[in-house]
């Protein structure tokens, strides 16, 4: 074991980059002392978002099996930068997500022509939510979307859904199922058995979640599993100390923001997989808000330092923006900034309050309230 | 695409009518597809809707995966027609394997890939291919995914234990092989026998004597814990301190051991320690210490060795070295 190999050198090599990055405004990641900041620039990522929804390159072409993902990216990052889209805007989002709505089924597809599948499902509803009005919740089929859910319920492994006819199965597919579920009002006992179990059988020995039984423990899965089970209130499956000494363990100390799995690099996208966990995991262990399990400020210094394009946000330095890593790294910068007690910002002179954000939906808070409002009201037929 | 010849201009396209995008008057976030791109979206939709059961329709198939790997329509019409067609599942995985070396991180390709073994019941060249594919990304988790299906759908596990041992000692940081490790260990031993245990606890431990800030080691020994070794492992950690110094993942193992013995005291020692050392998880290593209760004040012959050994030695400034300094050096 004479070599260091190849993950040490990659994580040197980045740690170097950051280190540099943090230098040039004299960052010190321990006292947190600056001597000038960098600031949150929310025009320019706003004009990102607002440019993208009018055309977008042949660059993302193979986007086109997940148009609704594309919506809900872009709507949630100008939702969490506080910026209202038009009525012009809302009205051609559900133009466009009605056309991509399965005549069969009632759920969502991946664009117009496609077969439905449980992710655009997740990012439709989403998408819709978002747009905080009744003609976009509307659209919404819940008795077919609910009977969807149901057929994609797997005969062979109890508790786990493929995310369309032959489709994988993961711990993506559940979150996709259950979250849909519960913000439509139809999360009931058929959809929900066996799942908790399932779920439990992927918290990995290190403690965080797998996509399957097995599976090495990883942020995103790690999100998806934990938020289902707080939306069936099942945490009681989980060993939850584990769960939380593998997620604080996700911080990067020299980088600040977090990686996805032990000994890998750091990425933007986690500040909200990672981030989003630690309301959930604090609400279900009773600590009070105060108590920041992670380093919120350091968290934040690497995604405005380290991941801001002129346009758009990246995972790491040396990478391009894209609309994934721009709504996700907002969003953990959002849960750093509201869920740790009174709103704390790294660099208080150019600091942007962004909305607080839902951590079960990674949908705005108040978004959120509305939808769950308009579907109680509406009886399930 | 060189020398693609448009569909509209090839002869057995003729009778087709293609479907073109949906394009409103009024976009949203529309894509500038290249003619090519949406030529052949639009054949497939015209396929799709007639639900087409050809050979053409098999390669147009081809062409729109090729096109956009991810387009699980497409994937699935191709499922439908390799069952009406009868195509050689062998023909159909060198198809996969090709396409998933320049897409290895693509859903679909995996997944297909099980359902076509599922059919073929041949495993024989498939950790061959899984090696190439780890080749290209170590940690490539949709290629652990598929390599832990096919070795326990097919009881693979013959060379699996010496594998991850070689890639460990390869990169001893490769965290998807020490998991794999706890997967064969899980599934061909009894993980609740105490030999196995020692045995995965002193491997893990030998790994540590080299390299000691790796997470990935450490998180393998906590996975595995049981109290009758606790004093083995301590004794490693005290060897460990004495020739290279303390660091933050040896630390929380040790605050992890106290915790289980209900040794609040000591616990608390480790966690006033782990608030300096380990500064970015400061507030979490404060939380931990208002919960460390435990009564049990007995001692071993070893804490009270380790103890005394976790007055810092190091100035705070160079705290951060104790992250990967001593692998680094």
């Amino acid at each position: 074991m004479g070599d260091i190999g190849h993950s040490a050198c990659e994580q040197r090599r980045i740690q170097k980059k950051v280190e540099e990055l943090f230098d040039i405004i004299k960052f010190d990641i321990i006292s947190k002392k600056y001597r000038s900041y960098v600031i949150l620039d929310q025009q320019s990522h706003i004009s990102f978002c607002l440019h993208s929804l009018e055309s977008l390159p042949k660059s993302v072409s193979t986007l086109n099996s997940g148009e609704p993902w594309l919506l809900f990216w872009l709507l949630h990052a100008l939702e969490l930068l506080n910026y209202q889209v038009s009525d012009d805007i809302k009205d051609r989002t559900i133009d466009f997500i009605s056309q991509c709505k399965c005549k069969r089924t009632g759920a969502f597809c991946g664009g117009p022509y496609q077969i439905p599948h449980l992710a655009p499902t997740y990012a439709a509803v989403s998408a819709l939510m978002t747009l905080d009005c009744d003609r976009a919740l509307e659209i919404i089929d819940r008795q077919g979307i609910r009977n969807f859910i149901l057929s994609m319920k797997r005969q062979d492994v109890k508790g786990a859904f493929t995310m369309h006819e032959h489709g994988e199965s993961d711990m993506r597919s559940i979150y996709c199922a259950i979250s849909v579920s519960s913000i439509l009002g139809i999360l009931d006992e058929e959809i929900m058995r066996d799942v908790p179990e399932h779920i439990a059988k992927c918290q990995s020995y290190e403690g965080g979640i797998g996509a399957e039984p097995y599976g090495e423990a990883h942020g995103g899965y790690t999100y998806c599993g934990l938020a289902s089970l707080v939306l069936m209130n099942r945490t009681d499956v989980l060993d939850l100390d584990k769960l939380m000494s593998w997620l604080v363990n996700r911080q990067m100390s020299v980088e600040g923001g977090f990686n996805g799995r032990t000994n890998k690099l750091v990425d933007s996208c986690y500040s909200f997989w990672v981030g989003a966990c630690f309301p959930l995991i604090k609400e279900v262990m009773n600590i009070p808000t105060e108590i920041s399990l992670y380093d919120p400020l350091a968290l934040q210094a690497y995604v405005l330092v380290a991941c801001q394009a002129v346009m758009g946000l990246f995972d790491k330095p040396g990478s391009s923006p894209d609309f994934y890593h721009t709504a996700y790294s907002l969003g953990g910068v959002s849960h750093a900034e509201n869920d740790n007690g009174p709103v704390q910002w790294i660099f208080k002179e150019g600091m942007v309050a962004l909305a607080p954000n839902d951590p079960l939906f990674n949908v705005v808070r108040d978004k959120v309230t509305r939808a769950r409002r308009y579907f109680e009201k509406i009886p399930l037929n | 695409m060189d020398e693609w010849v448009p569909l509209h201009e090839r002869k057995e396209w003729q009778d087709v009518v293609p479907i073109p995008e949906f394009s409103p008057k009024a976009p949203i976030a529309p894509i500038k597809y290249s003619p090519e791109f949406d030529e052949i979206m639009s054949y497939f939709r015209a396929i799709l809707q007639s639900q087409e059961v050809s050979e053409r329709a098999f390669k147009l198939t081809t062409e729109t995966v090729n096109a956009s790997p991810g387009f699980y329509t497409a994937w699935h019409y191709r499922r439908f027609l390799l069952d009406k067609l009868n195509i050689s599942i062998v023909d159909e995985l060198n198809f996969l394997t090709e396409l998933a070396s320049n897409h290895p991180k693509n859903y679909q390709i995996w997944y297909y890939r099980r359902e076509l073994m599922n059919k073929l019941q041949n495993p024989s060249s498939e950790l061959e291919f899984v090696n190439m594919m780890l080749e290209i990304d170590e940690k490539n988790i949709h290629a652990w995914g598929y390599r832990q299906w096919v070795i326990q759908k097919f009881n693979l596990w013959e060379d699996e234990l010496k594998f991850t041992d070689e890639l460990i000692q390869r990169d001893p940081r490769n965290n998807s092989a020490w998991s794999e490790r706890y997967f064969v260990i899980s599934k061909t031993e009894n993980l609740n026998d105490f030999e196995v245990k020692m045995r995965e606890i002193s491997y893990a431990l030998n790994s540590i004597e080299e390299i000691p800030a790796n997470e990935s080691a450490w998180n393998y020994i906590r996975g595995l814990y049981v109290e009758e070794l606790s004093d083995e492992i301590k004794k490693v950690m005290v060897k460990i301190i004495d020739n290279k110094g303390y660091n933050v993942y040896l630390l929380q193992c040790l605050e992890f051991i106290y915790n289980k013995q209900r040794k609040g005291d000591l616990e608390t020692v480790v966690c006033k320690l782990l608030q300096s050392v380990d500064y970015i998880r400061k507030s979490y290593w404060k939380w931990r210490e208002t919960s460390a209760k435990g009564k049990n004040l007995s001692r071993s012959a070893i804490d009270l060795q380790l103890i005394p050994m976790l007055i810092p030695k190091q100035p705070f400034s160079s705290v951060m070295a104790l992250y990967y300094s001593q692998a680094l050096s």
